[in-house]
């Protein structure tokens, strides 16, 4: 099976899966009524936290995963400690500095160990090179094809059965109103911190998938358009439903990239649907009314 | 009240104990690999690249040799290129890079789309496991010239805007 | 010490552009009370479109100015009407929308304005793939040299262009009738409406001065580099943010104090710890004016009206 698809495919795929976890990074957020175009930043720590982890300390890719998700979400709820009581725009402002702070702190950073090879570790502005586990493992972009799938869909079921309990419920609502929902005794502040945590963690895995991929990281990365992105596949894809982001994905990556059609004008297309569904249609294409739609048509084939 | 104690007793409901199950599946499956033990030498890898024409599609010649200086032959070369500013904007379908008369040589043409830096990967399937990315300033060259692509320090990529420093 | 004196200059002269390109993001915010994170990409289409002028046809420097502003006026028409138009959605209402704030539309506002920035981008590099791309230069040949200092006559001319253009634009705006109407639809829209004022036309107006102010900033700046590359809108776009919210977002004579707070603190921070510790210093200021409890020292920088 892994022979049937080619180079292309299997890089397509991968880029959509985690751009599909950096987007549900940013869906996260704007569950609980917050713009940011930061999470790129997260992004990063985790891609760097996982590429130290796995070459310079020879850890365990699973290992090196989780410690940079652990980053992401400490780093996340530390920075949304000071900016969470800010009102929507200030904090998609503050987000926006993070993001490039966090970018120009990587640029300068540097720490080397020595390995068989030669010097790895980041190295500052020129990045992070040697991010070797996957190719002295022998294993191929195909098979690491398969563990991104298997990570993207572990949180895709995580985030669909939380929506069942209590907590995604409170999320929603915080989202929605959130002097009605403190009125019903939910901590708003807390729960942002919570979604802004788990929000961190999810970049930092996408991040970190990233870096063993493509062996090489570098700052300039982790630019602004990359969470602004990321925002807009959110958007575009729906709030409704942890799938939507993963629509927006696959819209923009699958579609209008992928084909030879929109040669040229992804952006323009993209940045223009999503303008307009926000005048018109402002949770996205997968919004509630369409995820209750789907969920009454399966309940009345039931039936 | 605290949602919080009521989402975590949903953890240990039946309903989820079978998604949990096909986690650990998923966990397992990336074990094996985790234990299996550094293989191979590490192939020296040199890179030349020419821009040409519009677009601008580049000419790469990828040089394959062991730590001994021998050329290593029948080798499966993938060439793949990103925009470091930009990673997942531009798609470039990845080539296979063929090998040509020479022992250890093989060519490829990558289609780019604009020029500036980009970030060429080669990736190496076969007899060994290997890649490498560099960063090549790719220009568009007017007419048939054809430009070398020169390695280029991911630093020193734009002038900074507001420095005043004019072009003279 | 004149060591330290010549980056005081050379601050201050540098503020003189930052405040110019500050200057119509805070008008946007003060007339519409909403952000335009397309600002910068509008401003870069406009450029673009000069640079193309100017490679295509060889276009004398006064028509790419006016190109530039030209193109700029439009293309904020554009961005006014697909994301800032007065929606016909009752703003008490926030159920439905992404974001709920303050005020529900300024954060729905903000999402498709960052859309629309992504549209620009695309659409300016389209027209100009080149990375870098020659803009007509009137950068001075050499500098004037006061004992020890020496100054940039190309960066004191915009520098004193923009003090003019902003002490005008404030007073203007607090002495005319024209400014007395404009002020009145951004502090209470609907009681300027009930009173006959024609508020769409208005704030259409006022966008359009802040589109044009956006294209003269960025001529302004791109004829002292001689180029345009496709980081401009992003570069824009930050520091016209961090420069406008250090003055008091919405505030005109807070764009250019902005202006000059920004640009000393870069200069002396580059001195001090190079081109990233001058970045590390500009954000960290922005992160610092957001996040510390301006409130209590004076009125916020989101609530300061025109001043």
């Amino acid at each position: 099976m892994a022979n049937g698809l080619d180079p292309h495919t299997v890089g397509l795929l991968s880029n959509m899966s985690i751009m599909a976890l950096l987007a549900l990074s940013a869906y996260l957020l704007l569950l609980v009524g917050r713009i940011s175009f930061g999470q790129q930043a997260f992004f990063g720590v985790g891609a760097y936290a996982a590429g130290i982890l796995s070459s310079m300390f020879q850890a365990p890719i699973v290992l090196a995963l989780g410690v940079g998700m652990a980053a992401g979400a400490l780093l996340s709820w530390l920075l949304a400690l000071p900016t969470m009581a800010l009102s929507g725009l200030q904090y998609a402002v503050a987000t926006l500095a993070v993001g490039e702070l966090a970018r120009i702190i990587l640029s300068g950073w540097h720490w080397q160990v020595a390995a068989p090879h030669g010097w790895v570790g980041p190295d500052g502005i020129d990045g992070f090179r040697e991010i070797r586990w996957l190719l002295e493992r022998d294993v191929t972009p195909a098979h690491f094809l398969g563990w991104i799938a298997c990570a993207l869909l572990a949180v895709l079921v995580l985030l669909m059965r939380t929506e069942r309990t209590r907590l995604g419920v409170a999320l929603r609502m915080t989202g929605q109103d959130e002097t009605l929902a403190a009125t019903q005794g939910i901590d708003v502040i807390r729960l942002r911190l919570f979604a802004a945590a788990a929000a961190g963690a999810l970049a930092a895995l996408g991040g970190g998938l990233y870096a063993h991929r493509t062996t090489y990281i570098e700052p300039a990365l982790f630019d602004p358009m990359l969470g602004v992105h990321a925002v807009g596949y959110a958007l575009l894809g729906g709030l409704g439903s942890a799938l939507g982001p993963l629509l927006g994905v696959v819209f923009d990556l699958g579609l209008l990239d992928a084909t030879e059609v929109f040669h040229g004008w992804r952006m323009v297309i993209f940045g223009g649907l999503v303008a307009l569904f926000l005048r018109w249609r402002p949770r996205g294409l997968l919004d509630e009314r369409a995820v209750q739609w789907f969920v009454q048509l399966s309940s009345n084939k039931r039936s | 009240m605290n949602s919080m104690p009521y989402w975590i007793s949903a953890c240990f409901s039946k309903s989820v104990q079978h998604k949990r199950l096909a986690f650990a599946l998923c966990l397992s499956a990336m074990l094996p690999p985790a234990f299996s033990a550094e293989s191979g030498e590490r192939p020296q890898i040199g890179l030349q690249c020419v821009a040409s024409g519009p677009g601008p599609s580049l000419d790469c010649v990828v040089d394959l040799q062991r730590k001994d200086g021998s050329p290593i032959e029948r080798a499966q070369i993938t060439l793949g290129a990103l925009m470091p500013s930009m990673p997942m904007a531009h798609t470039i379908k990845p080539v296979t890079a063929r090998p040509t008369n020479q022992a250890g040589k093989y060519q490829g043409t990558l289609l780019l789309e604009m020029p500036g830096v980009w970030s060429i990967e080669v990736d190496i399937a076969a007899p060994v496991r290997e890649k490498v990315v560099r960063n090549l300033m790719v220009e568009t060259c007017k007419g048939d010239a054809r430009c070398p692509a020169n390695p280029v320090k991911p630093g020193e990529k734009t002038p900074e805007h507001g420095s005043g420093k004019g072009k003279h | 010490m004149t060591q330290a004196l010549q980056l005081l200059i050379d601050g201050v002269l540098s503020g003189g552009s930052y405040a110019l390109v500050a200057l119509g993001l805070s008008l946007t915010f003060g007339s519409l009370r909403r952000l335009n994170l397309a600002y910068g990409a509008t401003a870069m289409l406009a450029a673009y479109v000069g640079a193309w002028l100017h490679a295509q046809y060889q276009a004398p420097v006064w028509l790419v100015a006016l190109a530039v502003v030209a193109s700029a006026i439009l293309t904020g028409a554009y961005v006014e009407r697909l994301c800032f138009a007065s929606p016909r959605v009752d703003p008490t209402q926030s159920r439905g929308l992404p974001v709920a704030g303050a005020d529900g539309q300024e954060v729905v506002a903000l999402a498709s304005s960052f859309a629309i920035w992504m549209q620009l981008e695309q659409l300016a590099v389209n027209l100009l793939p080149r990375h870098l791309n020659t803009f007509p230069s009137l950068a001075a040949a050499q500098d004037w040299q006061l004992g020890e200092l020496s100054v940039r006559p190309d960066r004191l001319l915009i520098g004193l262009a923009a003090v003019a253009l902003t002490l005008g634009l404030a007073a203007w705006i607090e002495r005319s009738r024209a400014g007395l109407s404009w002020r009145a639809t951004a502090e209470l829209r609907i009681a300027a409406h009930l009173v006959g004022m024609p508020v769409a036309r208005l704030q259409a107006v006022g966008f359009a001065c802040a589109c044009a102010l956006s294209g003269l900033a960025a001529f302004a700046v791109l004829s002292l580099d001689g180029q345009v590359t496709p980081m401009f809108g992003m570069w824009m776009l930050l520091k016209g943010l961090v420069a406008a919210m250090l003055g008091g977002l919405g505030s005109i004579r807070g764009a250019l104090w902005g202006g000059l707070v920004l640009g000393v603190a870069e200069s002396f921070s580059q001195e001090l710890w190079g081109a990233q510790g001058r970045e590390l210093c500009t954000y960290g200021l922005l992160l610092m004016v957001l996040v510390l409890p301006w409130q209590r020292l004076r009125r916020g920088p989101l609530n300061a009206g025109f001043a």
